[in-house]
């Protein structure tokens, strides 16, 4: 019997050394199977399509570069991050708070940036997610509250931390309404903005988020599964009412690239025709959705 | 006995075989962090894991909304080679703006965005090099030079 246990050691060694001369010969093809199995779909695709939507971090770097000073009016208290129950409203709300988190750290906010992401870190929690935030982020956190830089990169990793912990632990509905309310609170910050500033370039920035917007309906009648799913879905479709009201085309240029840079500069061209009431109905239905979800 | 001999066979062939291909997914993330920093580039992943597992012939598609004023960065890995994946860029009439399939599938690319459109990426294994497995994508992006 002792020579058969030689027998698979030699056998479980050389299956770890097969794999490692497979990966590291270029010349091979790779056919090993990875630790996803090829019927789970870590993303949540519509006939496979996955929906791209914009980070929070880059709407806020947006606000900030129109050299509007720092808000906390605009923020969701963290204290009232007890009021929520539901998944559903945890959820929204992990969202919300991480925009919130983005906010305050484009804008050096170091105090509050701590207090958000405590926050993020207790939704997260709520949610049986507390391992979405690995224990070396929230030291990295802890270690960069004065440097900008390394704050957005580290707010960015914690969606992303999320984003996948969720996903591959078969909660793709629940990510989805992460990122929903990470993108309403963008939009929030976008309409006040607007509301106050009714320039052409705060029309157009909200104008946008026209195909955004589409790519959320389709996404939660996606992963709904609940009247509060259809409600939130409904909201959303009558600001799609609203923006159909804008215009808008498209006009093909072809790309030039650099190979020595590996860039290529877009010149292609698409114009949202805009007017203010529109946008400003745009504005208001915005912050009214946001309110709507906080207690 | 004879139990505990199947028992031990089972686990000596597939424990290894099982943590081998776990390390090796979740070791892609950790490329693509190394491919986002590379040139010391400040770019920020746009918040979302966009990881498949890819078979042959498999392509996947992510629709996304290119802001103008915007540089992003797309990068993928497969594996350790940096060449496995070949993605293409389309726009909103599926003409190719960039396909890396004609700069050696580089593993990034550069896109300097002047006015904001809806985009297209297709990606899936170059088959010449890699069957099948799992594959990740990060859309990155920084405010233009």
């Amino acid at each position: 019997m002792k020579k058969y246990y030689y027998l698979f050691i030699f056998l479980g060694l050389s299956i770890l050394s097969c794999g490692e001369f497979e990966e590291k010969n270029p010349t091979s093809v790779e056919n090993q199977q990875d630790a996803i199995k090829a019927d789970e779909k870590i993303n949540v695709d519509v006939d496979h399509t996955i929906f791209s939507i914009p980070s929070p971090v880059q709407i806020t770097m947006d606000l900030h570069d129109s050299e509007k000073g720092f808000s906390k009016a605009l923020l969701h208290d963290v204290s009232a991050a007890e009021n929520y129950v539901t998944s559903f409203d945890k959820a929204i709300m992990l969202g919300i708070y991480g925009t919130d988190l983005a906010y305050c750290s484009v804008y050096e906010n170091s105090t509050e940036s701590i207090n958000y992401f405590g926050t993020m870190k207790k939704m997260a929690d709520d949610l049986n997610a507390s391992y979405a935030l690995s224990e070396s982020l929230i030291e990295r956190f802890s270690k960069n509250l004065n440097n900008k830089d390394s704050l957005l990169t580290l707010a960015s990793e914690a969606y992303v931390q999320i984003d996948e912990y969720l996903k591959e632990n078969d909660n793709k509905d629940i990510a989805a309404l992460v990122l929903a309310g990470g993108w309403i609170e963008s939009m929030y910050f976008q309409s006040t903005e607007l509301l106050a500033d009714s320039s052409e370039s705060n029309q157009l920035r909200l104008a946008q988020n026209k195909h955004t917007l589409e790519h959320f309906i389709t996404l939660i009648e996606k992963v709904g599964s609940n009247d509060q799913f259809w409600e939130l879905q409904s909201m959303l479709s009558d600001l799609s009412t609203l923006y159909k009201e804008i215009p808008t085309s498209y006009e093909y240029i072809p790309s030039v690239t650099d190979a020595n840079s590996k860039t290529t500069n877009i010149m292609s061209k698409s114009s949202f025709e805009t007017d203010y009431m529109t946008m400003k109905e745009i504005a208001n239905e915005f912050i009214n959705l946001r309110n709507y979800y906080i207690k | 006995m004879k139990n505990h001999f199947y028992i031990a066979l089972t686990l000596m062939v597939f424990l290894p075989l099982s943590m081998f291909t776990q390390t090796k997914c979740d070791t892609l993330g950790a490329i693509l962090e190394g491919i986002i920093k590379q040139d010391e580039a400040s770019f920020y992943s746009d918040g979302q894991s966009y990881k498949y597992f890819l078979g042959q012939d498999e392509t996947t598609e992510i629709v996304t909304t290119f802001y103008e004023g915007s540089t992003y960065r797309i990068a993928t890995s497969a594996g350790l080679e940096d060449n496995y994946m070949v993605f293409d860029v389309l726009d909103e009439e599926r003409n190719v703006l960039f396909s890396n399939a004609s700069h050696a599938n580089a593993p990034y690319w550069d896109f300097n965005v002047k006015n904001t459109i809806e985009c297209t990426i297709e990606a899936r294994l170059d088959p010449n090099k890699k069957l099948n497995g799992c594959a990740q994508l990060i859309i990155a992006f920084k405010k233009a030079d």
